[in-house]
């Protein structure tokens, strides 16, 4: 039924408005939001008949088409809506008495200050993704990887007995990046009692022997940690350290 | 007319009820309309959110178990949005001063190649300079940062078969080479020597909100 908002009329007739204003209760409470079984994206509100008294007038969720131009905000207000970014619909908000635009998304990521974090890890020199213990629910301990749009890191170099003993990584994207000319950040930290370290300073970086897009490109990163002598002397032949470090971070970001 | 939730009454005349409810059924389709695609829209996004205008709320608004709340409050004389976990869990803060309020705000990023040009987009960056044409880089914003007390991330890539070592230029003192306006950035080899083949690299600043 399509809601009448000029109805009843004085010359309409009483059976003529029982049709009309049933027909208004009906698309109201359809429009308003129906019961989540009926999975249909109308209305995005708890339903007027809840059995949940309490969350009636509460939203069920969000759902937000894209706006031609920002919408007018007085003094006291804040707007948030969407709106089409070079054909990508996105989420803004707009500050108060028709303030300052601000883009809170962008392309599938959160925007914090016009930047956005595309990819993290925290991993071990095996290329172990490190986890988190905490609770579920039921009081059940789960684990959570510390990444986010990391699939997995892969050392570079052959395996020694089954394991990793050089300094080279692939961290590899669950998610294609939008773009190669990413901002990284790759740190580690090292155990300065490890004998093949002490001496030295580990510095972390884009493996270099390779072009750009061997090494940064939107699927992955070439992590790799050298030795630096600390008196400025130089190592031959320089490789990735060898040993055992025992923590590794990255992060990427885009602008938005 | 304002919206009226107590008509019809049982002793009103029809001619009185027939105006109430014309009235009603207006209003209720112009004040939802505000926020949202109307009642009577012909397409199949009515009842979905044009928009959400949240008005300043005086205090952070009870939450029960299995909601979670979103609202705006006033910050420092201007509204800004806030979130609640269920069950009167703690308030927190979503936005600040037009951004997102996470506690730290990246406030210039550049990724750019040897000879200084900035490759991609880059935020509130309006060139990179080379001055020696060596591995020295600086980094100029387009708009200046409150003050020189941030924090950075430096990175460098050379694919010669060298290690790059990234840091601010250490030849000088803090205010030299740290500044409102601009970050001085070194890129050195494992001999201390600055790099003349850098590739690429990055650099981020951040402030605390």
């Amino acid at each position: 039924m399509v809601y009448k908002p000029a109805i009843p009329q004085s010359t309409d007739f009483i059976s003529q408005s029982q049709k009309d204003m049933i027909g208004n209760f009906e698309t109201l409470s359809d429009v308003w939001g129906k019961p989540n079984r009926e999975n249909a994206n109308v209305g995005d509100h708890v339903p007027l008949t809840d059995p949940k008294e309490d969350d009636r007038g509460g939203h069920k969720k969000l759902t937000m088409p894209e706006q031609a131009a920002a919408p007018t905000t007085l003094v006291n207000e804040l707007g948030l809506y969407t709106k089409d970014t070079s054909g990508s619909t996105e989420i803004y908000y707009r500050e108060e008495s028709n303030g300052t635009e601000r883009q809170l998304t962008s392309s599938g990521g959160i925007s914090i200050g016009g930047l956005v974090l595309r990819a993290f890890v925290i991993f071990d020199f095996q290329g172990n993704i490190i986890e988190r213990e905490e609770l579920d629910d039921e009081g059940d301990t789960i684990k959570v990887p510390l990444s986010f749009n990391v699939r997995d890191v892969t050392p570079n170099q052959p395996l020694v007995q089954g394991k990793n003993i050089r300094g080279d990584w692939k961290i590899n994207f669950t998610t294609a990046l939008p773009t190669d000319d990413y901002m990284w950040v790759y740190q580690s930290f090292n155990d300065v009692a490890f004998s093949q370290v002490s001496s030295r300073t580990v510095q972390c970086e884009p493996y270099h022997s390779a072009t750009y897009s061997d090494t940064v490109s939107t699927t992955r990163f070439r992590a790799w940690s050298t030795n630096v002598p600390r008196d400025g002397t130089s190592i031959s032949p320089i490789g990735p350290v060898f040993g055992r470090l025992d923590r590794m971070i990255f992060q990427a970001f885009t602008v938005a | 007319m304002t919206f009226n939730p107590d008509i019809p009454q049982p002793n009103d005349d029809l001619s009185v009820s027939q105006g109430d409810l014309l009235n009603n059924f207006t209003d209720l389709n112009t004040q939802f309309a505000i926020n949202h695609v109307a009642f009577d829209d012909a397409g199949a996004d009515k009842g979905k959110h044009k928009f959400i205008t949240f008005v300043e709320q005086a205090a952070d608004p009870e939450s029960k178990g299995d909601e979670y709340l979103l609202y705006a409050k006033d910050d420092g004389g201007e509204p800004e949005l806030y979130a609640r976990p269920e069950s009167n869990a703690n308030a927190y803060q979503i936005t600040k001063d037009g951004a997102l309020f996470t506690g730290l705000l990246p406030v210039v990023a550049v990724n750019f190649n040897n000879t200084g040009a900035i490759q991609g987009s880059s935020l509130n960056v309006a060139s990179v300079s080379r001055p020696g044409n060596s591995g020295r880089y600086v980094v100029n914003f387009t708009n200046a940062l409150p003050d020189n007390n941030y924090v950075w991330s430096i990175s460098g890539f050379d694919n010669a078969n060298n290690p790059v070592i990234s840091q601010v230029t250490n030849t000088s003192n803090y205010g030299s080479v740290v500044t409102t306006t601009s970050l001085s950035v070194d890129f050195k080899n494992q001999n201390n020597t600055l790099v003349t083949g850098l590739t690429r690299a990055t650099v981020i600043v951040w402030r605390v909100q």
